[in-house]
């Protein structure tokens, strides 16, 4: 039921009504269509769902809202003098087709009840955090966080009076000791920049439950092909939508999914931090979305064949992946990722940073750049990157060691890939 | 939103108890801690809705006029007792008005109350506590005069401070000595 008031208008006039005679109640959504494909595989949820076929033109495939308003109606009055604007076209930043299309993907893709998108990963992840901080509240997260999350709770929370800890992304015995009175939320990535460290999810929300916290997940790294964060008990999973699940390097965007009660609570403020996402961008990542199933599979079977190959190469030191049984939380990665490792990859090669550099100009098919997710191959050196505010004592602290290389795997012909590494690496080291 | 009362989020709320009852577990508290004198400060203890945890990082002051031995410089026990009931009330009285479809241009609440100190101090036998409360509600909206009876009536009948006052209230006590 949609509608607070639905047929006992006359009890509203007449003043019989009271709190528990109102009728709106929570639904999965908004959506433009009914169908959820709930039964269906990835693969399929990819390409059918959310997609809004124009029943005016006959149009396949959701058009592009490119539109700033709605004409109002009896309909968007009640909706706003009720409260319930996010299901119904007002205006863009409330909502639009084009967003809640690529929304109700991004749902069947999370098995969420609801969805929103953001104009970019950070957009979703301080609108979500912030909705959830009340006044004087703490945070438990992850030293192996994000740089641009990591400002945001080190440089900004205590400017709303609230709090952060940062503990071990994977020792839940310290996350436990770092949770205090006023500890309101667990955030933390599911799989840690640039060392793929793992963390132990179901671990964390046995421990939310413990305490009545919110257990808040960025899985931009593994992705809801990999692991359906919700599934696992997690109240709340962001992305940043210009990695995987966009993958073609040509947007920036970001995702929160969960429950609709608790997605609804983040919808104002993205209404007052203002990150939403254009109908544009919600057309291409819809796009996109189609071939997101796809593209996960082979991100994930090249990275692990190029994982195998570099910790066979005598110039290679050590490789980081979670499928490779050299990985320190290999059992965990076989219990949580089930096989799908992700397609990123972390490896020092001999002769440090030096040779590291050398590499990357030598190979020809992974672009040196920022980012990761795309179609094509992406490397960099944390060192002079993400971490690049560290000394290289503090770097070595925390597992940056000299010839530390960050490769996303894209989804380029495997052998390729490997004779590319092996002629780049052979004429480094002539 | 009418009065700026989310009446959907209402509706969501009460839909959700009906379907799973512990959702309108509250669970409150607040710590006094005794400064000085007839001087106390209040700290609000976080609260737990459903299963979750809500900070509540807020404090006050207390303390009673010169003429009662304080140094008056906050509010007395009286006044935020009868505060919180107004509050209460008011907000049981908005929520309720906003279902009913009208619009509240302004609200006032009176609370008004006589102590006889004589129960205080053990002078003889008179209660301690308040006999009688008044309450006079200042309402300008374009709600009839019947709509507003059955609103106060529902007010006196959900409102929960409003109930603990009126009501009586299971009261378990412990002491606990630090040396």
């Amino acid at each position: 039921m949609n509608k607070s008031y639905q047929n006992i208008e006359h009890k509203r006039q007449d003043g019989s009504i009271w709190f528990n005679d109102l009728k709106r109640k929570r639904e999965a959504g908004p959506k433009l269509q009914a169908k959820r494909y709930e039964q269906f595989g990835d693969e399929t949820k990819s390409v059918h769902s959310g997609q809004y076929d124009d029943p005016q033109t006959g149009a396949l495939g959701t058009p592009i809202f490119q539109c700033s308003t709605f004409f109002l109606n009896k309909t968007s009055y009640e909706a706003i003098e009720e409260g319930r604007g996010r299901d119904e076209m007002i205006y863009t930043r409330y909502g639009n087709p084009s967003q809640w299309s690529v929304q109700e993907k991004l749902s069947a893709l999370e098995n969420a009840e609801s969805s929103i998108v953001f104009s970019s990963g950070m957009a979703a992840i301080s609108s979500t955090l912030l909705a959830f901080l009340d006044k004087g509240s703490h945070i438990v997260s992850s030293r192996d966080i994000y740089g641009g999350t990591y400002n945001f709770l080190y440089e900004d929370l205590d400017r709303y009076g609230m709090s952060v800890t940062f503990t071990s992304p994977t020792d839940l015995t310290e996350i436990e000791a770092a949770i205090q009175e006023n500890t309101k939320i667990l955030y933390f990535e599911a799989l840690t920049n640039p060392l793929l460290k793992i963390v132990p999810i179901e671990g964390l929300v046995t421990l939310g439950k413990k305490y009545n916290l919110r257990v808040i997940i960025d899985n931009t790294f593994l992705t809801p092909y990999n692991v359906k964060m919700l599934d696992l008990g997690v109240d709340l999973v962001v992305n940043s939508a210009t990695k995987y699940l966009n993958g073609h390097s040509d947007l920036i965007g970001g995702t929160v999914s969960g429950s609709r009660k608790l997605v609804d609570r983040i919808w104002p403020q993205l209404l007052k931090n203002g990150g939403s996402m254009d109908p544009h961008a919600c057309f291409l990542l819809e796009r996109s979305l189609k071939t997101f199933a796809l593209r996960m599979k082979t991100h994930n079977s090249n990275a692990l064949k190029l994982a195998n190959y570099l910790e066979n190469h005598p110039k290679i030191k050590r490789v980081y992946y979670p499928g490779l049984p050299s990985h320190e939380q290999h059992k965990l990665a076989e219990q949580q990722l089930k096989g799908k490792n992700s397609g990123m990859i972390s490896f020092e090669i001999e002769g440090g940073d030096a040779k590291a550099h050398a590499l990357l100009n030598e190979l020809k098919l992974p672009k040196e750049a920022t980012s990761l997710g795309g179609v094509e191959s992406l490397i960099s050196l944390p060192y002079n990157t993400s971490q690049a505010s560290l000394t290289k004592e503090q770097q070595k602290a925390i597992g940056i060691n000299d010839g530390l290389i960050r490769l996303s795997v894209g989804i380029e012909d495997i052998e390729d890939l490997i004779t590319d590494f092996e002629q780049g690496i052979t004429t480094i080291f002539k | 939103m009418l009065n700026n009362i989310n009446i959907a989020g209402l509706s969501e709320f009460a839909n959700e108890v009906k379907d799973n009852n512990n959702e309108a577990k509250a669970s409150y508290g607040v710590k006094l801690n005794w400064e000085s004198g007839t001087k106390t400060t209040v700290t609000t203890k976080n609260m737990v809705l459903g299963n979750h945890k809500l900070i509540r990082n807020f404090n006050f002051t207390i303390d009673e006029p010169t003429q009662v031995l304080g140094v008056n410089c906050a509010p007395n026990p009286a006044e935020y007792m009868l505060g919180g009931m107004a509050g209460c009330m008011a907000v049981t009285f908005m929520a309720g008005a906003t279902a009913m479809n009208i619009e509240i241009d302004q609200l006032q609440l009176e609370i008004d109350g006589e102590l006889d100190l004589k129960g205080f101090l053990g002078i003889d036998d008179t209660p301690a506590g308040f006999p009688e409360l008044k309450f006079i509600f200042h309402v300008k909206g374009n709600g009839t005069q019947e709509q507003y009876n059955n609103l106060l009536e529902r007010v006196t009948k959900h409102s929960p401070n409003f109930n603990t006052i009126k009501n009586e209230v299971n009261i378990i006590g412990e002491l606990v000595t630090n040396d």
